[in-house]
């Protein structure tokens, strides 16, 4: 069931109502978040049912067990390893079997030793990679002490599936999430009216923005070799704001879904398109993934508290499991390596935390300056991204090829309408960063009118519904 | 929560009731399948000759070319489920129908129920303008704003004083002319002959059994029913796959053994030239008047 279906227009009401009014104790409120996660995840496929079940219960007996012992006690540690392996086996197995084996079939091949490898024809459960993270973030967190395990099965379950956040995140961490699920909930209007607001901007974003690039990138990315560079550098461009929009608007319908239900997601994207380098789109793209590999492998592995060459080591480390965490393709490890060398370069030179401010604080628009530095740190990731979108890695230097050479500007043909579409969010964006959301309205006397706020409502639901491009799935569902 | 509640009711009511206009100024508009179904309700005891088919059918037979009292009642993506439901729901009145003329394309037997694929929502205008009753009055098939895609581009065109794809007063489609042609229209040979190449044969039999069914109500009507194949670009019929062409040849030629009716293929008929398409398999209005002028003579309407 995706956010953007007919499905979920009814399913999320119904849980709502179902949430507030009947099952108005917190345990039972619980027993229906994990009820209707099931459901909502069932509807992909029930088979992956299990496996969430598995992962969920062994992270929790993980952590229940862990408690028995002292911070010291090497069976702690037995307990918390076990369960990391496991559900990283898992991981692996399902994502990367065929890739690693493949991988080093072609190794062997290309060293002279025959070797064969037999693919295996295996599922891609929906949404592993983000909930896999959660339930490694909660046996950690355990075991390092920040968290006390929970005896609260329920609960528990209910944090690791919980549905606006299963599939594609935000990866929560339990000391944010666990808590809320132990806790009473109490409906708070500003919070729901929010809420509701979060996920229309989302629908719009995903609809509309990230649709409507899709069928132009899609036309583009698939007959790249017959286009001139000004196309391409139009599919490129087009590229960044659909995954943005499908991202980011997921994310949105996501925290908006759960702000419904009186639970509080963290930000997962801060304007990273309005970021003055690399450093600063990082700390402003897929938040919660960033500080989890910060907190969990980064900071673990010394930081940049080790020495220059250890720090850069430690970048690229994370930079490479953040590539193949998307997927098991070379496109994926080489978009993590191309990021980590960009990075580097601010670390090497001690700029990384040179913009760690929103750009253009209370200015309207930026300064020359600003604007060259968002422009030209825009340009770097949309180069990131066509090694990312493409099939493999000679059509992505292909493609970039094309692109910056022979340049000669001809207005293309596909994706007028989505460059529309793109135009009203970057606008809309810059004028609301620092906000929440596209739609958390100024405080002021214009938007203090509830027709005013009312009719950007209805213009946008029904831009939503009337503009949206050819339905397509969520980009981050295959990770 | 009371508030929140009411004041949610009250937007997505101001939002149906918004939908539920547009569907009304839709379903208002005059559209080719309206139109169709009125004219027959009004003219079908005079028609002698009735064209059907897909958009080949649509842009292909050009109705007072082909006859004085012909009608088309093509339209685009029609299968022959939709062709026969339509000639069964119009035969009481048709008294003087003598002749049915129904293309047969390289796809014909092997396309997906239109319930089944993206397609489906051409069933729409079936159950809605044409009073073809196969789906419920609550189905989706009811209903223009079940495909929002298309409900928002019919509200825009009309929003916008655009032209809705519209036929003549005897059914034949306008629009595909030599000054609409897209300028790379050979370019798009290859993806045609793709998307009309079946990777499998699974809906064969559904369609041969529509095709059975319209030649056993003509024989039952004693209705001349001319099957033909109408000529293409060489770049489509080159490309071809030969096994699905047999296929559609062998059938043609069994049926012919079980039911009467007569069957000519014009899909290579050199008589055709680069101005004769729209596209490498649609007929221009030119073509379209060429053709139907041939099937005359070779028929002797």
């Amino acid at each position: 069931m995706s956010f953007n279906s007919f499905e979920y227009l009814l399913f999320l009401p119904a849980v709502f109502l179902l949430y507030w009014f009947v099952f108005k104790r917190r345990d039972a409120q619980n027993v229906l978040i994990v009820v209707a996660s099931y459901i909502f995840y069932g509807a992909w496929d029930w088979r992956c049912l299990l496996l969430i079940a598995l992962t969920s219960l062994c992270s929790y007996a993980s952590g229940a067990w862990m408690q028995k012992f002292s911070q010291t006690d090497v069976r702690r540690k037995i307990l918390s390893l076990s369960n990391i392996l496991l559900n990283l086996g898992i991981l692996c197995y399902f994502k990367y079997f065929n890739f690693f084996g493949e991988s080093f079939t072609a190794l062997l091949n290309a060293l002279g030793i025959q070797a064969d490898w037999v693919t295996f024809n295996i599922i891609l459960p929906v949404g592993i990679s983000f909930y896999t993270f959660q339930a490694l973030s909660y046996t950690i967190d355990v075991y390092y002490g920040k968290i006390r395990p929970t005896n609260d099965v329920v609960a528990f379950l209910a944090y690791i599936s919980f549905f606006p956040q299963l599939v594609a995140g935000p990866i929560e961490r339990a000391t944010n999430l666990l808590p809320q699920f132990l806790a009473e909930r109490h409906f708070d209007y500003a919070s729901a009216v929010d809420g509701m607001r979060r996920i229309l901007w989302g629908l719009f974003k995903k609809m509309v923005v990230a649709d409507n690039c899709a069928m132009a990138v899609n036309a583009i990315f698939s007959d790249y070799a017959q286009c001139d560079s000004a196309t391409l550098l139009l599919g490129a461009v087009l590229f960044a704001f659909q995954i943005y929009g499908d991202f980011s608007g997921y994310s949105d319908i996501a925290i908006g879904s759960a702000k419904l239900l009186g639970i509080r997601l963290m930000q997962n994207f801060n304007t990273p398109y309005f970021s003055r380098d690399i450093a600063e789109f990082w700390r402003r793209w897929h938040i919660s993934l960033t500080t989890w590999f910060r907190d969990y492998i980064y900071i673990p592995l010394g930081g940049s508290r080790c020495g220059q060459w250890k720090t850069l080591r430690n970048t690229f480390i994370i930079f490479l499991v953040s590539g193949l965490w998307h997927g098991a393709n070379m496109t994926f490890v080489c978009w993590g390596l191309y990021n980590a060398l960009l990075f580097s370069v601010l670390m090497l030179l001690g700029v990384n935390r040179r913009n760690v401010n929103m750009v253009a604080q209370g200015r309207v628009l930026p300064n020359i300056k600003e604007l060259l530095q968002m422009a030209g740190t825009f340009l770097l990731v949309v180069v990131g991204w066509v090694i990312f979108r493409a099939d493999n890695i000679s059509i992505a230097f292909e493609y970039l090829h094309r692109m910056l050479s022979d340049f000669s500007f001809t207005m293309p043909i596909v994706g007028r309408k989505a460059l529309l579409f793109v135009l009203l969010l970057v606008i809309v964006e810059w004028l609301q960063r620092g906000k929440e959301h596209g739609l958390q309205f100024p405080d002021n006397a214009f938007f203090r009118c509830r027709g005013v706020r009312w009719a950007t409502y209805y213009l946008l639901f029904m831009m939503t519904l009337l503009m949206a491009g050819r339905e397509t799935d969520f980009i981050y569902f295959q990770f | 929560m009371k508030q929140f509640v009411n004041f949610t009711l009250i937007f997505a009511a101001i939002v149906l009731l918004t939908l539920i206009t547009g569907e009304c100024i839709i379903s208002l508009q005059p559209n080719s399948y309206r139109y169709k179904n009125q004219w027959m309700n009004e003219n079908s005891a005079e028609v002698e000759l009735l064209a059907l088919g897909s958009s080949h059918g649509y842009y292909g037979l050009h109705s007072s070319t082909l006859h004085e009292k012909a009608f088309n009642m093509a339209n685009v993506s029609q299968n022959f489920e939709y062709d026969y439901l339509l000639l069964q729901h119009h035969i009481p009145q048709l008294k003087r129908l003598k002749t049915v003329v129904l293309p047969l394309s390289y796809c014909s037997l092997f396309d997906k129920r239109f319930e089944e694929c993206d397609d489906w929502w051409y069933a729409i205008n079936y159950k809605k303008y044409m009073d073809i009753d196969v789906h419920s009055d609550y189905s989706k098939y009811n209903f223009e704003l079940s495909n929002l895609p298309v409900y928002s581009g019919r509200l825009m065109e009309i929003v916008s004083g655009g032209e809705l794809p519209l036929c003549d007063s005897l059914g034949f489609g306008m629009g595909y002319t030599l000054a609409t042609r897209s300028a790379t229209w050979k370019e798009d040979a290859l993806m045609t002959v793709e998307r009309h190449t079946a990777d499998d044969w699974g809906y064969f039999e559904y369609n041969f059994g529509y095709l059975r069914k319209i030649a056993e109500l003509c024989n039952e009507n004693s209705i001349d029913l001319i099957v033909v194949t109408l000529p293409a670009f060489h770049l489509y019929y080159d490309r071809l796959d030969t096994a699905q062409l047999n296929k559609m040849y062998q059938t043609v030629t069994a049926l012919r053994q079980e039911y009467e009716f007569r069957y000519c293929d014009y899909l290579r008929d050199k008589r055709f030239g680069e101005d004769d398409f729209y596209d490498v398999d649609h007929l221009s209005d030119v073509g379209a008047r060429k053709f139907s002028l041939i099937l005359k003579d070779d028929f002797a309407f």
